[in-house]
């Protein structure tokens, strides 16, 4: 990978990543520093990763970093996650928008990965694969049980589309 | 037909055999006029009519049959809907699927929902510091340089933190001895700074000592580099001239020193050797050394011999 080629991933997948880090731990500062980790190894790896690669190889950085981090954090993390049993306290969440991050919240932590990584980056399950270290196969099966429960969890909380 | 065959033998009066009995064209055609076939036509015909039986409709038969998606089950069914979802749909799946939406209204509701299980990218969450990320081609070239550097840089402070202060005296005073001649900045320790060295170091083998008797002004004395130490030594003149005059040319100070265990004082004896003021100087500045870094006992005393 050049230098053009580097700068232009950063054009490209920052704001992709952060988001999908974001979304995962909640926490814009702690995404920033994966996120500047991720590309301070994709520079130090320049003349190893191809431009083609660099996304994924980016992603890969990111999602393992981000784990060992939420793993550190992991008794707090789930003491934050809010009590998804008690549907009540969505009332207050008429947009599907909202309603989604709250229900992706429901999910564990791979199955989210798995979620983004397929819905905001359309990868395909093979990438995917690459990514979480986990095989093709694991991964359909993965999103399958995830779409499931996003959806009971739409049909727990009775949400009709405006 | 037979029934009308028959009415129509007791009409004429006859009977048929086997053989004839099978074949009824024949008959008719050899044994009935034209007329008596006419008859029986008419005959046959209105019996059709009359036994044809009424047609019975039954209305809206069609619920009775089963749609196509019934042969699945409701797993099935939701397992087509995410393949849908997940793009992951054949032509013919795709077909199957449609038709299934059409006739199936709950499946229509499940497949709603199962679409809106698709996250739709937040574009509200942004990346502040791209620009920071970027790389200039300065930086490139200079990259390699830079880590190989600090790689360096990071031996030399992981060699500095594990450096074994227990190293023989001999050796330390050849570096002191060295280090004379450089503007490296030195703190030569008070006496309550000697007492803190074994807490803060941390070294079970390490016996810090102080001067207590013989050299006590230089000692106490501070200086910021090794070569302003040396003044020090200078400076005491009556001392040093004491000393080189003297025609053993060695003094032996006295010391107080730890136990390893840091808990018994006891007295050490140092040979200082001022055969030549250069040689004092060292000797003296060794001394300098031992009260900021303290030395183990064995060191002391092989230096002694």
């Amino acid at each position: 990978m050049t230098l053009k080629e580097y700068n232009q991933c950063v054009d490209l997948h920052a704001n992709n990543i952060f988001r999908f880090l974001v979304k995962q731990i909640r926490d814009k500062d702690t995404a920033k520093d994966l996120v500047q980790d991720a590309f301070e190894r994709l520079w130090l790896n320049l003349n190893e990763v191809s431009f083609e690669k660099g996304k994924s190889f980016l992603y890969t950085v990111a999602y393992r970093r981000m784990l060992d981090i939420l793993r550190k954090k992991r008794e707090h993390y789930l003491e934050e996650r809010p009590d998804f049993d008690h549907p009540d306290q969505w009332r207050d969440y008429n947009n599907l928008k909202d309603i989604m991050d709250k229900a992706l919240e429901t999910l564990p932590l791979q199955q989210k990965s798995l979620v983004l990584l397929r819905d905001y980056e359309d990868y395909a399950y093979k990438d995917i694969a690459e990514i979480t270290g986990l095989s093709e196969s694991q991964v359909k099966v993965y999103l399958f049980r995830a779409r499931k429960a996003l959806k009971d969890y739409l049909v727990k909380i009775n949400f009709k589309e405006a | 037909m037979i029934i009308s065959y028959r009415s129509m033998m007791e009409k004429t009066g006859k009977s048929l055999d086997m053989a004839q009995s099978e074949n009824f064209d024949q008959i008719f055609a050899q044994e009935l006029s034209m007329e008596e076939l006419d008859q029986a036509l008419l005959e046959l015909e209105s019996f059709v009519k009359l036994d044809k039986p009424a047609e019975v409709i039954l209305e809206g038969a069609s619920f009775l049959k089963k749609p196509e998606y019934s042969s699945f089950s409701e797993e099935e069914r939701e397992n087509l809907c995410i393949k849908a979802v997940e793009r992951q749909l054949g032509a013919q799946e795709r077909q199957l699927l449609k038709n299934w939406l059409k006739e199936d209204k709950s499946l229509q509701t499940t497949f709603k929902l199962y679409k809106n299980t698709r996250l739709q990218k937040d574009f509200s969450v942004v990346f502040a510091g791209k620009q920071k990320l970027k790389k200039t081609s300065w930086q490139e070239n200079m990259y390699p340089w830079l880590t190989r550097f600090l790689a360096a840089a990071c031996f030399v402070l992981f060699v500095l933190a594990f450096w074994n202060p227990n190293e023989p005296m001999q050796t330390q005073t050849i570096a002191l001895a060295q280090d004379l001649t450089t503007t490296e900045p030195l703190r030569i320790a008070q006496e309550n700074d000697v007492e803190q060295t074994p807490k803060q170091m941390g070294r079970k083998n390490i016996v810090p000592i102080k001067k207590v008797q013989t050299l006590a002004s230089p000692v106490d004395a501070f200086a910021s580099t090794p070569a302003q130490a040396l003044q020090i030594v200078k400076a005491e003149e009556p001392l040093t001239e004491t000393l080189l005059a003297q025609s053993t040319r060695e003094e032996k100070g006295s010391f107080e020193g730890l136990d390893k265990d840091n808990n018994l004082k006891k007295t050490e004896k140092i040979t200082l050797d001022f055969s030549n003021e250069k040689e004092g100087a060292k000797s003296f500045f060794k001394l300098l050394s031992l009260s900021i870094s303290g030395k183990k006992k064995q060191s002391l005393a092989r230096h002694e011999h």
